[in-house]
Parts: structure tokens; sequence; C-alpha cells
């Protein structure tokens, strides 16, 4: 997605061309519509999600000074918002609750396997800044940098996130795995 | 370098976001370590599940008039009447306004369960004070005496304090009045004598 036309429609839309921001929706809704039905864990809240976090981004767009690029700032918006919200309700859905409200929901449900769901989850049952950083890393394939330059922390913060993040996944898949040899004491013992 | 070092590295390099030199270092470690291949190799295949599940989930998507639907909240709320800043001014303050009086009505309430009774001569009066004034002199010295003056003074509206003391309510309305004056003035009140006339309270 090329950031410079980002920046242009951008630029429009604080000007008050609405249409600026519906091209801007429609380059970015795909992308925040899958990292928020994530982080909502499929809820059917994630309609109305997804188009609050781009009313936010309409409504503070005139504070966006570009430092950043519109993809980072917007992604940045979709996780504080998810991240409210999860608080507010204080509830955790599965990963894999299907919803009728999505357009591809059938065709989903129906390749869905029980490995997918365990998948779903381990990664739905991780603490949000862990499930957070494996969203970005492996549904949405950022970098590290990406991630860190999203959550305003250090690359650092995100690996070491990241690590945690997948020692737990880890655990909680080693059923998937088929491997009965594979302990704990496989992670505690090989310094040395 | 130890298990832990490369521990810290292993997630890169599933990633293959190593650096040419350290790629080699733990390549070169994982093949004389069992441990650290088996963690390699277990993260491995559980970060392909995750992988093949992003592979699928690039297929959702938002309903197909979601664009249309941002942009028509959007017209809504900007065609949304505004409350008018008085009214709103107004709703803040009744809010406010209600929240106090409930409070203190909470607080008094939960007040009244904790009351100690302190006598002295005729008197007596149920209050939550610590009786720390043994003396007329310290009071004086410390204290003002409340009067109906002060009391009117402080604008704090107790006429009902200095009552009859043939008043059977009395008690009661001492009670309520002390309660009133310790939220509103503060810490202590005290009897000294059994006159209400000698009650004093820290002005």
């Amino acid at each position: 997605m090329n950031s410079d036309n980002d920046l242009e429609l951008v630029r429009l839309c604080q000007d008050g061309d609405i249409t600026a921001f519906d091209g801007l929706v429609r380059r970015h809704q795909n992308r925040i519509y899958r990292l928020v039905y994530k982080m909502l864990g499929g809820a059917h809240e994630s309609d109305d999600i997804a188009q609050d976090v781009f009313l936010k981004a309409y409504k503070s767009i005139k504070d966006f000074r570009c430092q950043s690029s519109f993809s980072t700032w917007l992604t940045q918006i979709a996780i504080n918002h998810c991240a409210n919200h999860l608080k507010r309700r204080k509830r955790f859905l599965s990963f894999g609750l299907a919803s009728k409200r999505c357009s591809v929901e059938p065709q989903i449900a129906a390749e869905r396997n029980e490995k997918r769901e365990k998948v779903y989850q381990a990664v739905n049952s991780l603490p949000l800044k862990q499930k957070t950083v494996i969203i970005l890393r492996y549904f949405e394939n950022y970098s590290c940098e990406e991630i860190a330059e999203v959550l305003k922390c250090s690359v650092g913060t995100v690996k070491s996130r990241l690590f945690y993040a997948r020692m737990e996944l880890k655990e909680k898949l080693r059923p998937l795995l088929n491997d009965d040899e594979w302990t704990e004491n496989n992670i505690v013992t090989c310094d040395g | 370098m130890k298990c832990s070092k490369y521990k810290k590295l292993i997630v890169e390099f599933i990633d293959e976001r190593l650096d040419d030199q350290k790629n080699q270092e733990v390549q070169n470690h994982i093949i004389v370590c069992t441990a650290c291949k088996n963690d390699v190799e277990k993260l491995r295949s559980s970060m392909e599940l995750l992988v093949s599940d992003s592979i699928l989930s690039k297929e959702l998507k938002p309903p197909d008039r979601f664009p249309e639907s941002v942009l028509d909240r959007i017209h809504n709320e900007k065609t949304q009447p505004i409350l008018p800043f008085n009214l709103a001014l107004c709703v803040i303050a009744t809010v406010c306004l209600l929240g106090f009086i409930l409070g203190l009505r909470f607080y008094l309430r939960s007040s009244e369960s904790e009351v100690l009774t302190y006598q002295s001569g005729n008197a007596s009066i149920k209050t939550d004070l610590p009786k720390v004034v043994t003396s007329k002199h310290q009071i004086e010295t410390k204290f003002k005496p409340v009067t109906k003056e002060n009391i009117k003074s402080k604008n704090i509206g107790v006429k009902t304090f200095v009552s009859s003391t043939k008043n059977e309510d009395l008690h009661q309305t001492k009670t309520y009045i002390s309660m009133e004056i310790l939220k509103l003035l503060g810490p202590t009140l005290e009897i000294i004598e059994g006159d209400e006339q000698e009650w004093e309270v820290e002005i």
C-alpha cells in the first residue's frame, strides 16, 4: 500500500474533503477489520468497532502530523480502541466464534478444523499485550520495528513480549505438536 | 554464548530476521544443543500453525457496504444537534449536586453506625470523636465555644442545636447536629459539662 497516496488523501481530508476519507477507508478497511476481528476474538461487535476506529480517525485527522505513516497511526487507534473495548467488557471472546454478520464466515467456518480452533483459543487466552504483538506479527505480518512504532515502545520490549507470548503459545499448543518428550525441562535446563 | 542468550534470538531466528552472523551463530548452537534445537522446532511448528491461519484470515473482509456505513456515521454525527453549553453545564451541576447529596447521606449513615457515647454531667451525646479534651481551660485556649452566635456566623444553620434540655428528643437532636458539625467543620467536638451552651467545637 503506497503511503504517499495515503498522505495525499490525508491532506485532502484535513482540508475538509470527505471523499478523500472515503478513499482512506477503502484502502485500509480490510486490514483494520481483520485486526479488530482478531483482537476482539471474532466478536460480533467487530463491524461496529471497526467503524468506530475510522470514526475516531476522522475526528482527529486534523491532529495527524504525518510523523508516522497513516497506516501506523490508524493501527494505533485500532489497537487502543480494541484494548479499551476489551477492558470495558472485561471479556475475551473465543477467536473462532462464527459471526453471522461477517460476509465470509460460512467459508471460513467450513475450513476450520480442530487445530485452528486450538490456535485461536491459545492466542485468545494470551494476556492482551502478548496477544497484540502476536496478532500484529503473525496475522498482519508487521516487523518488530513496526510493532514498536504502533505500540510506542522499544523494539526490545516487542521482542520480549513476542518471546514470552511464543513460549506461552508453545505450552498451550503442545498437545497439537505431538511430542510427548517436549517438556518444561527443555526450557529451563539448557543453560550452561 | 549461553542458551539463555540464544533463546532471545530464537524468535527472530524462526522469523528469519537475524543478520547473517547471528543467524549462523544460532544455527551452530542448535547443532550441538538438543534442548535449544527442540525449542526451535516446537516454536517453529506452533508459529506455522499461526501463519497458516493468518493466510486464511486474509479472507476476512468487512461487510460490503462498510465504507458507506462509516461515512453515514460521520454524516449523522455532523447533523446531530449539539447540547447547548449552558444546558450541558446545568446537567453536569445537577449530577454533581445529586452525587454530593447522596454521598453525604451515605457518609452520615455510615458514621451513625460507628458512634460512641460519651456522657458528662446531665447531658449526653453520641459522637465518633476521640475524647481528647480533659479540662475547660484547655478547651478555651484551643477551641471557641459553640454559641448561637458562633454557629450563625459560621452559617452552618443549626438553629435546633441549642434546644431545651427538657426535650425528650434532645439526645437524638444533639447526636444529629454533632455529626453535621463534624462533617462541616472538622475533627473534634466535645462536651465539657452537661449544659449544651458549653459545647465546643474546633473552628
